[in-house]
């Protein structure tokens, strides 16, 4: 980088970013970064900065339009409050692989450690949750610090950078040509790679007599764009395809191979695909409890594969017998070169008979006018069908977010933003916010309950300001429901701290100059989405759902995934009860 | 349980040590003897010496998972008697 004659360390930065392919920012300004932002809008012409409400609102966005583009996102805070507000979004992003840079301003160097105004050790703060964490103190390193973090971020396995900058950096005045060129002896994208050699084993395993494989794929197959080799490995060799939460939109999901995604509230069929297997083939995944249930159900007489780019990931949870290194798009490229095909007629048709046994995909549908109040996972069909698929679709967390990972029917890869590893309630309409900035020409949808929109309700007002065209849908119960669920099923039904009231939303959303619509019956909620997508910009719609319609099937804690419970009846009556109650209440949750 | 004895070669940078640390809290892993100093002739970089006592079964993740700290050129490590 050349800059001559002398320029602000403000100035850098800036162009810094410019030069890392900054499109979109979010940032709200405090008083040591305001002189960044006296110069901000001079490089408006690169950079599109929006101001969301709160800096977590705006760390969330950036993530949500890290997923939904691929690209780097950023988010900026002040010092103190600014930088703690961000925290969430940086956990966020770490838990689940998001390559976002967060950009914290810092008091100035002489402060630093007298507890000054507004000074906090946010480096020290963040340091467990990001990839990797920079204190710029001098002008100088700033092309080679941005450079270095946006590299990292979007690299490897992808993950969050923090650059703390003191306020002093903005006023160094700096001439010449300044060193950007990379320092990182420590690190590389692909530190290890497996060997055709090693990929040439899974013949073996997979030739073994009696052989029942699965296919478990993860959130590394969209981060690596591995969906078509993916598809070619299964079809080669016939393996059914089951999926977590973050790797749906990995494998179409009208294939035959399809076996539905796995986990706590995940398909009946997966679960039970995914306990009788007898060879496991994980790839871009890191075993969630979530997603294994019981882990000593889940490994018992199980054979795992796992082809991972993150070597520390291989027998953290389960025990590998053959760990495959490398990005998922290049050993799968290169199995599918090596390896012979594969027929598992038998096993194929078990899956076949599960799905048509439990319904597969449309599993806990309710039939109509069941109960007075709205189904959710009746609406997310309603949902799927009425957008084919085509959407962005974020969801907040809790039962709405099960029933969009299980009947949204996702037509395109990352297109599906949920708040896998975090589990943040308030993730939702922020990340929409993010997507539909960076993907101006997709339809884009938030799923929300009423208890995590209200956890950043305020980004209703950026919304509106910028004129994001968000479709906002809010179930409403008056209960944060996933936990009512469990007081309900584990805890006796003691509801405890679980239902409130709310405000009219529709009322609220207008307030901002958002129009909305309410529903009561599924004719309204069909016309309600029917508006939502004729009108331009934002809408919101608040659908009133029935608070006691449980997320099933439902892997208790402490349970294995071929004893989910299916219904009611499973967890509440004492004569079916197949559970242990000391194991449900002190298993992990 | 068996102590370990942990080299690293690292960048010779403010806050190196505070990463290694906070990820051996993490895992509630206490450390018996610690020697940090900058390797000869070189300012760029230090070697970390460290006797600890991971669990058995955490021993492989856990210098893993040293290993991705960006600033950590190498880990090694040994059973120590």
């Amino acid at each position: 980088m050349t800059n001559s004659p002398s320029k602000l360390g403000s100035d850098l930065f800036c162009e810094a970013l410019a030069d890392a392919g900054v499109e979109l920012m979010f940032g709200i300004p405090g008083g040591v970064v305001l002189p960044l932002y006296d110069k901000i809008n001079k490089y408006g012409h690169h950079i599109r900065h929006i101001l969301p409400r709160n800096e977590q609102g705006g760390g969330f966005a950036a993530d949500g339009y890290a997923r939904a583009t691929g690209k780097t996102g950023v988010a900026l805070g002040t010092s103190g409050p600014g930088a703690t507000n961000l925290m969430t979004a940086i956990t966020n992003s770490y838990m689940d692989s998001i390559p976002v840079v967060y950009i914290t301003g810092q008091v100035g160097e002489d402060f630093i450690g007298t507890d000054a105004f507004q000074e906090t050790d946010v480096i020290g703060m963040s340091m467990p949750v990001v990839k990797h964490s920079y204190l710029i103190t001098k002008a100088e390193d700033i092309p080679r610090i941005v450079r270095e973090a946006f590299y990292l971020a979007n690299s490897g396995r992808p993950g969050p950078v923090h650059i703390d900058i003191v306020k002093d950096v903005w006023f160094h005045e700096i001439s010449g040509k300044l060193d950007d060129t990379m320092d990182l002896p420590g690190y590389s994208p692909l530190p290890e790679v497996c060997s055709d050699s090693e990929i040439e084993k899974l013949n073996k395993l997979l030739e073994k007599p009696d052989c029942k494989p699965v296919i478990f794929a993860g959130h590394g197959i969209e981060i690596s764009k591995a969906q078509k080799e993916l598809q070619l490995f299964a079809e080669k060799h016939n393996i059914p395809v089951i999926s977590t939460l973050l790797g749906l939109g990995s494998f179409p999901q009208g294939h035959e191979l399809w076996a539905g995604m796995i986990g706590m509230h995940g398909d009946a069929v997966a679960n039970y695909m995914a306990q009788d297997a007898n060879l496991l083939i994980g790839i871009g995944c890191r075993w969630d409890d979530r997603i294994t249930g019981k882990l000593e159900s889940f490994i018992q007489d199980t054979t795992f594969v796992h082809i991972e780019i993150d070597a520390s990931e291989i027998n953290k949870i389960v025990p590998t017998e053959l760990p495959l290194l490398g990005d998922a798009k290049e050993v799968l490229g290169r199995a599918n070169k090596i390896l012979t095909e594969h027929k598992f007629p038998e096993w194929n048709s078990q899956m076949s008979e599960l799905k048509e046994k439990y319904g597969f995909l449309d599993f806990t549908i309710n039939p109509e006018n069941d109960t007075p109040k709205l189904s959710q996972a009746r609406l997310l069909k309603m949902l799927s069908d009425t957008t084919d698929g085509q959407a962005i679709v974020a969801s907040d967390v809790g039962r709405h977010q099960m029933w969009t990972g299980r009947f949204y029917r996702f037509a395109h890869a990352n297109s599906h933003l949920s708040s896998g590893g975090l589990g943040t309630m308030g993730y939702g309409m922020s990340a929409a916010m993010g997507a539909s900035l960076g993907s101006p020409d997709r339809e884009v949808w938030t799923i929300t309950g009423d208890g995590g929109f209200k956890m950043n309700i305020q980004e209703l007002g950026t919304l509106a300001e910028y004129k994001i065209p968000v479709k906002i849908a809010i179930m409403e119960d008056n209960a944060l429901g996933m936990v009512r669920q469990w007081q309900t099923l584990l805890f006796k039904g003691n509801h405890s701290h679980s239902e409130f009231s709310n405000p009219d939303f529709v009322m609220l959303a207008k307030s901002y100059g958002i129009p909305g619509a309410r529903a009561k019956t599924y004719e309204e909620a069909q016309a309600a989405i029917d508006e939502a997508r004729n009108t331009d910009g934002p809408f919101l719609i608040v659908f009133e759902v029935d608070p006691d319609e449980h997320v099933y099937p439902m892997v208790p804690p402490a349970t294995a995934l071929g004893d989910q419970a299916l219904c009611d009846a499973d967890l509440l009556k004492d004569d079916t009860n197949k559970y242990n109650e000391d194991d449900l209440l002190q298993g992990h949750t | 349980m068996i102590y370990y004895k942990v080299t690293l070669r690292v960048q010779n940078e403010a806050g190196v040590l505070a990463r290694i640390t906070t990820l051996l809290r993490k895992y509630q892993i206490n450390i018996q003897s610690l020697d940090v100093a900058p390797i000869d002739g070189e300012e760029k970089f230090s070697d970390i010496h460290m006797l600890i006592q991971p669990p058995r079964a955490q021993v492989e993740i856990v210098m893993q998972k040293l290993q991705k700290l960006i600033p950590v050129i190498s880990v090694l490590y040994k059973e120590h008697s």
